[in-house]
């Protein structure tokens, strides 16, 4: 059993890797929170949840903060997705907080984890989030709700105003996510930015500055849930909240090129692994 | 379609638009850091004192603890604490501001959709409390 500064170093650590690479891969840290806390430090699964949708709040506004002064947010999309998000969000945290209990519903949460873990693998390693952004059939919500938006203007390259379509089906997408999101403690924005993307025509650069500030208020939805359930704890969150928010800091202003896809491999490997040990878990082959 | 009263209703133009990304962006940044400096403090008076025997909960009911358990470092968990009130109210604050800027310039359905928001999350309080 660790001591308290062991417990704490040892959180630290954990989490300020979690944070660094997940900022490298424009993800949370959620995804590896989670199964840390969970598999190596035996906390009960939705402990472990409360705790990183907190760190999730923290790294959410240090990204969108640096995106923001580069005029990258799509302001009225990203509140009117959050709608959605945020509802799924709440839905998710009561679901974890409050039905799936005891020891079925904590087997579930791990399958479900591990699922949501290998379709993250999956994506990160075949990229797919990067994918070509087509313009999508015209949309009267879209023009309704004036989501038509431009590209800022770079060094290299002229403003590029763009066409948002396809808003219902964005607006379910982003419910899914925030469901996910308060299910599992994760951001939530490994689904927000392909639906943004791929679904609604927002260029790649903005859908993802756009849901790194979206993924504040999931999180927030959630962690409501559980602040006021009593399911955070207080000296756990903190080390890992700082630790997140420490190595996410470190990991944008470290732009290294040659190990992209280096990080992207670590990260599959640890998701991988991670979920193959939750799902073990989750049917029982292995116990706490 | 104008309102009553003397500002006509009107949508804000990208410049306004980009300065309420930037007084968002400071807003978050400010925020997250003041979180960050309660919640190392309470870290720090934690390990300085004695510190409870172990960051873990062992809580009686399957993991989950309850409040008292923590109380024998009453300063570290408050501080700790307000850093946290602080981080949620972040992203709450920045809902609030952004509703303001919208309400000024009159785009009504806007203001509506963030009051939306944050009646999802005043849900989220309740739901905390009450279920």
């Amino acid at each position: 059993m660790l001591g308290f500064l062991e417990s704490i170093v040892a959180l630290l650590l954990i989490a300020v890797g979690a944070g660094f690479l997940g900022s490298m891969l424009g993800l949370g840290g959620g995804l590896v929170i989670v199964p840390a806390l969970v598999l190596l430090f035996g906390v009960d699964v939705h402990l472990a949840v409360a705790t990183s949708l907190v760190s999730v709040i923290a790294t959410s506004a240090g990204s969108a903060s640096r995106y923001a002064g580069q005029g990258l947010l799509h302001l009225r999309l990203g509140f009117f997705l959050e709608v959605a998000t945020a509802l799924g969000g709440l839905l998710g945290a009561v679901l974890t907080a409050l039905v799936l209990v005891g020891s079925t519903g904590d087997n579930i949460l791990f399958v479900v984890f591990a699922v949501v873990a290998i379709s993250a693998a999956v994506l990160i390693a075949r990229d797919l989030r990067r994918g070509g952004v087509a313009t999508p059939p015209a949309d009267p919500l879209a023009d309704r709700w004036r989501l038509h938006a431009t590209l800022p203007a770079t060094p290299t390259s002229p403003e590029r105003p763009f066409r948002v379509g396809r808003v219902k089906q964005g607006m379910g997408l982003s419910f899914v996510a925030g469901v996910a999101s308060g299910l599992l403690g994760i951001g939530g924005g490994l689904y927000k930015v392909p639906a943004m993307t791929g679904v609604m025509g927002v260029p790649m650069k903005m859908a993802s500055a756009t849901s790194s500030m979206m993924i504040g208020v999931t999180a927030t939805a959630g962690a409501l849930v559980f602040l006021f359930q009593g399911d955070v704890v207080p000296l756990l969150t903190a080390p890992v909240a700082v630790g997140t928010l420490t190595g996410s800091f470190v990991g944008t202003r470290i732009h290294t090129t040659a190990s992209s896809s280096t990080l992207r491999l670590i990260f599959v490997g640890v998701l991988i692994a991670a979920a193959v040990l939750m799902v073990l878990r989750g049917l029982g082959v292995t116990s706490a | 379609m104008t309102g009553l009263g003397s500002n006509p209703r009107r949508t804000l133009n990208s410049a306004e638009l980009s300065r309420l990304s930037e007084r968002l962006g400071l807003l978050l940044r400010v925020g997250v850091l003041l979180s960050a400096a309660f919640l190392v403090a309470g870290m720090l008076v934690a390990a300085s004192s004695s510190g409870p025997a172990s960051v873990f909960p062992t809580g009686s009911t399957g993991g989950k603890p309850s409040w008292h358990e923590f109380t024998d470092d009453g300063a570290a968990v408050g501080l700790v604490l307000v850093g946290l009130i602080l981080l949620v109210a972040t992203p709450i604050a920045r809902v609030v501001l952004s509703a303001e800027t919208f309400a000024a310039a009159r785009e009504n359905d806007y203001v509506l959709v963030l009051l939306t928001v944050l009646g999802i999350l005043a849900a989220s309080v309740l739901v905390g409390l009450f279920l």
